[in-house]
């Protein structure tokens, strides 16, 4: 599919701050069959962007403003061109993404009740299985609702209450695949929904040992499909929050997010 | 006691030498197994047996107000008064000979390039963990393993800059490294200090040897510093970037800044615009081009590490990934230094350099590997266990010294969890003598060097001699009750 994106993201201050320190994580990605066509990232006030690649791979650009402001925008629109299938073969993981999609993280942390649940449904000698069956049952486990859950709740806390957001359904089943010895990241992106709802979007990867990366989203029960947009990945949300920032002043800060996924032919 | 060899000096009554001195079984720096002083210490000797007890009280007096009165302190953490110390100072010299020190130099400058290529490696392809000679286990878990420095290139490829390696002697006298210290090695300023004041106190005694000056250190490390600067300007803006005065080093951040005629600051006195890094002066903004900072990783940068910093300046980490400025230490050096970690250096200089190690580790049992776990847990009497991110002496058991409960109580940890913990033989630290309550008594010390990295590798001929300035105390850290000598490294 060909969907064009919107993500605007305003910071508002009761009191004009001086200084303000942003990172966004915003572009689309290249590969495994996904072609970002045209993206620009437009920030007001305006300054000079740094873009560098982190150590996922991952598009991030950070920029500075120096001057009062109580109301910083910024703006990223893109133009992706979605594979109907996600394919990302690979032979082996690199050490250090072994280790990383392995271990726990502090949304996914490695938790025996989560890890008792894993095991009872996994199939042995069979991660593929065993990451469909994750999928299912986290699925069933949480019922969506927003809400429920805020920005700083962990897969413990998000199987316990029963409801959650699509973050929430990646954490838990982050959490179960690890401790089953599955290697799994975190992917954020965007969700074409018909106009419906959606936009910013959460699911999650695993790798099958000789294959490579499968991409499976446990808010839906689905692999992910040509209304997905790839972002980025990380070991959890805390890596790849869509904006991070500092500001030096004494003001509150309230942000307004509004995205807008359209098809376009 | 030895007796005095022909001394053309004034007799005293009673000279420093004439009280009891045990040699004892460890490695003595001074005296041989007989008794005789070593060769190089000859001529200390005589001048010890022509002082007496009162002449050294004397030069004591002088020596203390001296520090006091420049300010030389240092700050004990968790005291209830008078946290502010002068660092305790021993008259004696520690004498190294020349062809000693040249092993010495070989050896550090062998460590600190396999070192440097070590964390080249890490934060690049991993060959070194791909072919499994170090764990790759180890490296991901370390606490100061920096993932956002991966693919990050500092300027020369030069990530420690400055390295202050903790060196200890055994039983036969063979050194040996304990710790190479490579995020902001402190007290330096004290080995300059005390050769300022041993130059004075004793400039006669000074005179007839030849020691190797080390009052060059400052200009040294400010051309290493500038060497590294990101577009290699020979007039480049270095800075000192300090926690503050309620950091215990702080006496030397200044001390340092004077000596190379550099600007002290703090967090707040720099600003990050366009990636880059600028310092706010009388006159606007000023581009700084190399920060020489005593602030650890964590609190460098709100933006990227912890975001409760007050210390650090925001967008440092990405002015320093596009290259607009240089941080000496490189960010992330900490992996290189984490004890467990430095269990594998010799592995490193083999497998980068195809050498054998000049200088060797003290043997190190690793807790994340389940057969040394094992050793370690079955002789927890015999062995010093450490906490691999603890220093200063603190997160310590020493085996043979204490009780069950302490062993219980580390058993337990270093169950709980096996990474955290390394484990060592005990070790016969050389002694020293030393005055100690009015006797010549041996203390045991370590050497600390310190090593510069920026167009070349050299180390300061010298550095920094800790003693434990308590019976029998084999920790020297300062902040357990340590003090330090002046080191003289003579000349060929």
């Amino acid at each position: 599919m060909r969907l064009k994106i919107e993500h605007i993201t305003t910071f508002s201050y009761d009191h004009p701050i001086s200084e303000a320190y942003t990172e966004m994580c915003l572009r689309p990605q290249d590969g495994a069959g996904q072609h970002c066509l045209s993206f620009s990232l437009k920030t007001e006030p305006h300054d000079e962007q740094l873009n560098y690649r982190d150590r996922f791979g991952n598009d991030i650009s950070h920029f500075d403003t120096i001057q009062p402001h109580n109301q910083l925008v910024v703006a990223a629109r893109s133009v992706v061109l979605t594979p109907d299938h996600f394919v990302q073969s690979m032979a082996h993981l690199s050490p250090l993404d072994e280790f990383d999609f392995l271990q726990g993280s502090s949304y996914a942390p490695l938790l025996s009740e989560i890890s008792a649940l894993a095991e009872s449904i996994s199939t042995p000698g069979d991660p593929k299985a065993s990451a469909l069956a994750i999928m299912r049952h986290t699925w069933g486990a949480i019922k969506y609702e927003k809400g429920a859950t805020d920005v700083n709740t962990t897969a413990g806390e998000a199987l316990a209450l029963g409801r959650g957001v699509c973050q929430d359904f990646a954490h838990v089943m982050l959490s179960a695949c690890r401790s089953q010895k599955i290697p799994a990241r975190y992917v954020s992106g965007y969700l074409y929904n018909n106009g419906y709802s959606a936009a910013s979007h959460a699911w999650v990867d695993v790798y099958i040992p000789g294959e490579g990366w499968l991409s499976l989203d446990p808010t839906h029960n689905v692999e992910q499909n040509g209304q997905y947009v790839r972002v980025a990945i990380g070991r959890d949300y805390a890596d790849v929050p869509p904006t991070r920032g500092i500001f030096v002043g004494n003001a509150k800060e309230s942000m307004e997010v509004s995205v807008k996924v359209d098809a376009v032919l | 006691m030895p007796g005095r060899a022909g001394s053309e000096q004034k007799m005293v009554e009673k000279s420093v030498l004439d009280t009891l001195y045990d040699i004892s079984q460890f490695y003595d720096e001074m005296f041989e197994a007989t008794g005789q002083p070593r060769e190089h210490y000859r001529t200390l000797h005589e001048q010890l047996g022509s002082l007496s007890m009162e002449d050294f009280a004397e030069k004591h007096r002088v020596a203390d107000a001296s520090f006091l009165y420049q300010g030389i302190t240092f700050t004990v953490y968790g005291q209830e008064s008078g946290i502010e110390r002068i660092f305790p100072f021993d008259l004696i010299p520690r004498i190294i000979p020349f062809e000693e020190w040249r092993q010495l130099e070989e050896g550090l400058t062998q460590r600190v390039t396999a070192l440097n290529l070590f964390l080249q490696d890490v934060y690049h392809e991993q060959r070194i963990l791909r072919e499994k000679r170090v764990p790759a286990e180890l490296v991901f878990s370390a606490k100061h393993f920096r993932r956002e420095m991966m693919d990050v290139t500092p300027a020369r490829g030069v990530y420690a800059h400055i390295t202050g390696t903790d060196l200890i002697r055994d039983k036969s006298g063979e050194y040996f490294v304990l710790e190479d210290n490579l995020r902001s090695p402190s007290g330096v300023s004290y080995m300059l200090e005390n050769r300022q004041v041993m130059k004075r106190i004793f400039a006669d005694l000074f005179g007839r040897y030849r020691v190797s000056p080390v009052e060059q250190y400052p200009q040294a490390l400010l051309d290493t510093l500038r060497s590294v600067a990101p577009h290699g300007y020979s007039d480049a803006t270095v800075v000192l970037l300090t926690p503050g005065i309620y950091n215990s080093a702080y006496f030397e951040h200044t001390f340092l800044a004077r000596m190379m005629g550099i600007e002290i600051v703090e967090g707040h006195d720099l600003v990050a615009h366009n990636n880059k890094i600028y310092m706010r002066t009388t006159q606007g903004l000023q581009l700084v081009d190399v920060i020489y900072r005593r602030v650890d990783d964590d609190f460098l940068d709100p933006l990227a590490f912890r975001q409760d910093s007050a210390l650090g300046v925001a967008g440092l980490l990405n002015a320093y990934r596009a290259g607009n400025v240089t941080l000496a230490n490189a960010i992330g050096t900490g992996v290189a230094d984490d004890k467990a970690v430095y269990a594998y250096v010799p592995e490193m200089i083999r497998f980068y350099l195809d050498q054998d190690p000049i200088l060797n580790n003290v043997p190190t049992y690793v807790g994340l590997d389940e057969k040394e776990c094992g050793y370690i847990l079955a002789n927890l009497d015999k062995l010093v266990v450490k906490a691999v991110n603890e220093s200063g002496g603190y997160g310590m058991l020493i085996g043979p010294h204490a009780s069950q409960a302490e062993r219980e109580k580390f058993r337990e940890q270093v169950r709980a969890n096996p990474r955290n913990y390394i484990a060592q033989p005990t070790l016969a630290l050389s002694r020293h003598p030393t005055l100690l309550e009015d006797e010549l008594y041996g203390c045991h010390i370590d050497l600390r060097p310190y090593t510069l990295y920026g167009e070349k590798i050299t180390v300061v001929p010298g550095g920094l001699t800790r003693v434990a300035l308590r019976k029998g105390s084999l920790v020297v850290n300062s902040s357990q009750g340590g003090g330090s000598k002046d080191t003289w490294v003579l000349r060929e």
